[in-house]
């Protein structure tokens, strides 16, 4: 089986998650920046960089964040444009006010997502009669409870911390799958296991990639969810109730 | 059934009617799958009682201050339009418990946002959608659809195509809104984190 063959067989898709404007919202509150005066050089930077990372990953829609990282470029090179060339003072429009009306758009939708968010938690409190065939009926739409991005960047993290260049390069194949049936017998025996623990015995670049396939596979069918005690800790991988 | 109409519309409950009364509707809540509305008790009652919608609300409430009073483990709540009996908040810890410790389902993020979406701004096209979340709507539509937390609408004297979708019952529901009035205000957080 080749590489490209099991990344083809391994696609996860990334809008069971969010999308590009959630993570240049993410980069921007993460840069503490105002909104409406974005560094368009270092956000753009920024977010190029988890491009690389979502390339790698061969994630399903990742037309949709090259579409966006175009018109970041864009917008960066507008800017660049001596004042003279952009034509009279009054015509002048600043090239970013269209994304960050899309940005404020697309927040103000996020906000009222968590506010939803809050509204199902309380209100799952209560059980109708039925509720067994209720929870039936319903089935797997799963919730995460940290957010794609701070996985990304955790494992970003894992992988600019290895050296690379010692490790073995793709000299022994190593599967998604099998590392899911890995992960699946860990955690047979504990409930949670750190997510960086995991990385720990990889042997390679390819084996890294793996194993976070085989995390985001696992979350996608609901075996494992992804929590973290506070802020920015450690992040938990635990296994789901059954 | 066959019951004359004139001399139907004229009998006003007696006292022991009214206790009568108060416990059928009890009995229909107690049954009822889904939320039930005054209007529907109302035509399920209407050949043996003449009621206003106003006359089964006051009496649902008289039962859920009784509910209340005897300190009862459930509570009668306006939902989706209707009423329904379900467990008390306080109670939730045991009740996981007795069901397996599953929890009843939550919608992810994307789902969250694609609903906040069609709530707030219904009728919308998953184009409209789109343009918002930035990322491609089909599977996020087809998952909610299938989950019965949304619908199709018919827009009149508009092409079948695109679909234009509208928020369900079972929306608000989920998210113990007795209408889509109730929904938090749009640009405001319920807390800050």
């Amino acid at each position: 089986m080749t590489t490209s063959n099991k990344k083809e067989k391994y696609k996860v898709k990334l809008e069971l998650f969010e999308g590009p404007l959630d993570l240049l919202l993410y980069l921007i509150k993460k840069s503490e920046v105002d909104i409406y005066d974005i560094p368009i050089e270092s956000i753009t930077k920024q977010y190029l960089d988890y491009m690389d990372l979502i390339k790698e990953l061969n994630l399903n829609n990742v037309g949709e964040f090259i579409l966006l990282a175009s018109q970041l470029i864009y917008i960066k090179s507008q800017m660049l444009l001596p004042e003279d060339e952009r034509g009279e003072e009054d015509e002048f429009e600043d090239p970013r006010m269209e994304l960050v009306h899309q940005l404020l758009e697309y927040r103000k939708f996020k906000n009222a997502a968590f506010n939803l968010d809050s509204l199902q938690k309380e209100e799952s409190k209560r059980f109708p009669r039925f509720a067994k065939i209720a929870f039936e009926e319903s089935n797997t739409i799963k919730k995460l409870d940290v957010s794609i991005f701070e996985l990304l960047e955790a494992f970003s993290k894992i992988l600019d911390s290895k050296d690379l260049s010692l490790m073995h390069i793709e000299s022994e194949t190593i599967t998604v799958a099998e590392k899911i049936a890995e992960f699946q017998e860990i955690l047979k025996n504990d409930i949670q296991v750190s997510f960086n623990e995991i990385f720990k015995k990889a042997h390679s670049k390819m084996e890294l990639i793996c194993s976070f396939l085989a995390v985001l596979e696992l979350i996608k069918q609901g075996e494992i969810k992804v929590i973290q005690n506070e802020n920015f800790g450690e992040i938990i991988l635990q296994r789901t109730m059954h | 059934m066959s019951k004359d109409k004139v001399d139907n519309s004229e009998k006003v409950p007696a006292s022991q009617d009214i206790d009568k009364i108060k416990s059928i509707i009890e009995a229909l809540l107690f049954a009822s799958y889904d939320p039930l509305s005054a209007q529907k008790i109302k035509t399920i009652i209407q050949n043996d009682f003449e009621l206003t919608t106003t006359d089964i609300k006051k009496t649902i409430y008289k039962i859920k201050e009784e509910f209340e009073a005897e300190g009862r483990g459930f509570e009668i709540v306006e939902i989706a339009g209707g009423y329904h009996i379900r467990t008390k908040k306080e109670f939730s810890k045991w009740l996981e418990i007795l069901l397996n410790k599953r929890k009843k389902e939550t919608l992810s993020q994307a789902a969250l946002e694609t609903l906040s979406i069609i709530a707030y701004r219904q009728p919308v096209t998953k184009a409209d959608i789109e343009d918002i979340r930035g990322v491609n709507a089909d599977g996020v539509v087809h998952k909610l659809l299938e989950k019965g937390f949304i619908t199709i609408f018919k827009k009149k004297d508009a092409p079948s195509f695109p679909y234009y979708y509208v928020t369900s019952a079972k929306f608000l529901e989920h998210f113990g809104l007795r209408s889509l009035s109730d929904l938090p205000k749009l640009d405001h957080r319920l807390t800050l984190s």
